[in-house]
């Protein structure tokens, strides 16, 4: 057995954990006030296996349940810090023993996201925008040495202008929202360019309106999501 | 009636908002002293259709590299951050 953790929240107020709220395994999720951390709560459960013998699907899978889990505090009204994914104590004390040993960088991180969401902007090339791809050469084809590495070097190039038209949009969006939103973060992976804001619950409107007025232009598409829980901006 | 089903696009703009949101989950949150553990049984992760889980399973195998551990273990001091 041993105690699951899915986020931490600012002294409990009037807002409470739903009493059917489970999470992974379907284990009721409880709070746990941390009163030698005045009074920071946390958001657990009990759980039959700390190991987490996962593969893709599965993987996946457990993730989600964890962010319901925390989609349900950020519910509440409140903004929770979320805690990495499957962060496990041997109990509840050693929970508490540990939140309490770091209630300053907790109670900092709970100051920074404080009324406020993740939204997340990805940039995605449009089917166009994709290199056309020349097709490899046939093994027994003249000079199939040769045209492989200008295939191969056509087409990272073509990922290099493409890299570089995301990050010039990317530029635009943060200039766009920049004095709307309180932190940006970006990750650029093969497939999109995803940028994470924080934003006040307040601001979300006028953080969608502006969003709306930003041009992608023919080789991206612009997708906004959220909001979610603040992942990207938990740590400093 | 049968709703209507979604179309291509509209499917994988649900994927890569999916993708990108397990990617957050699974590499951020607040780390605590305490014990993360993670054990990925056969390393088949190449069959996730949500590419972007890769990046973090990448990540916890580095770490896994550095840790020497067995089983992909992640144990995490209460000094460490990410």
């Amino acid at each position: 057995m041993a105690t699951y953790l899915y986020c931490i929240l600012a002294p409990a107020r009037a807002e409470a954990l739903r009493a059917d709220l489970m999470g992974i395994g379907g284990a009721t999720v409880r709070s746990l006030v941390v009163p030698e951390a005045a009074g920071l709560e946390a958001w657990v459960a009990t759980i039959v296996d700390a190991r987490f013998r996962v593969t893709g699907d599965a993987l996946a899978k457990l993730a989600l349940l964890h962010n319901e889990v925390v989609d349900a505090a950020l519910a509440t009204g409140r903004t929770p810090l979320p805690a990495r994914f499957a962060t496990c104590f041997a109990d509840d004390a050693a929970c508490i023993a540990d939140l309490a040993k770091r209630y300053a960088e907790l109670h900092a991180g709970l100051e920074r996201v404080a009324n406020a969401v993740e939204m997340a902007v990805l940039l995605v090339p449009t089917n166009g925008s994709r290199p056309a791809g020349d097709s490899r050469p046939l093994r027994d084809e003249p000079s199939a040495g040769r045209r492989y590495l200008e295939v191969v070097r056509k087409r990272t190039r073509n990922e290099e202008q493409l890299r570089i038209a995301a990050e010039q949009l990317a530029a635009r969006v943060t200039a766009a929202v920049k004095g709307i939103v309180r932190g940006e973060t970006r990750v650029l992976s093969p497939q999109l360019l995803s940028i994470a804001h924080l934003v006040g619950r307040a601001d979300l409107q006028r953080y969608r309106d502006t969003l709306a007025g930003v041009t992608p232009g023919p080789q991206f598409k612009i997708l906004v999501a959220g909001p979610r829980a603040p992942y990207s901006f938990a740590t400093d | 009636m049968m709703p209507n089903a979604p179309d291509d696009d509209e499917m994988a703009e649900h994927h890569l908002v999916l993708g990108d949101l397990l990617n957050r989950v699974l590499d951020k949150g607040v780390v605590i002293s305490g014990q993360v553990t993670i054990s990925i049984a056969d390393i088949d992760l190449l069959a996730v259709d949500l590419k972007l889980v890769l990046a973090s399973v990448q990540t916890a195998l580095e770490r896994y590299d550095s840790a020497q551990n067995g089983d992909i273990s992640l144990l995490h001091s209460g000094s460490r951050k990410g």
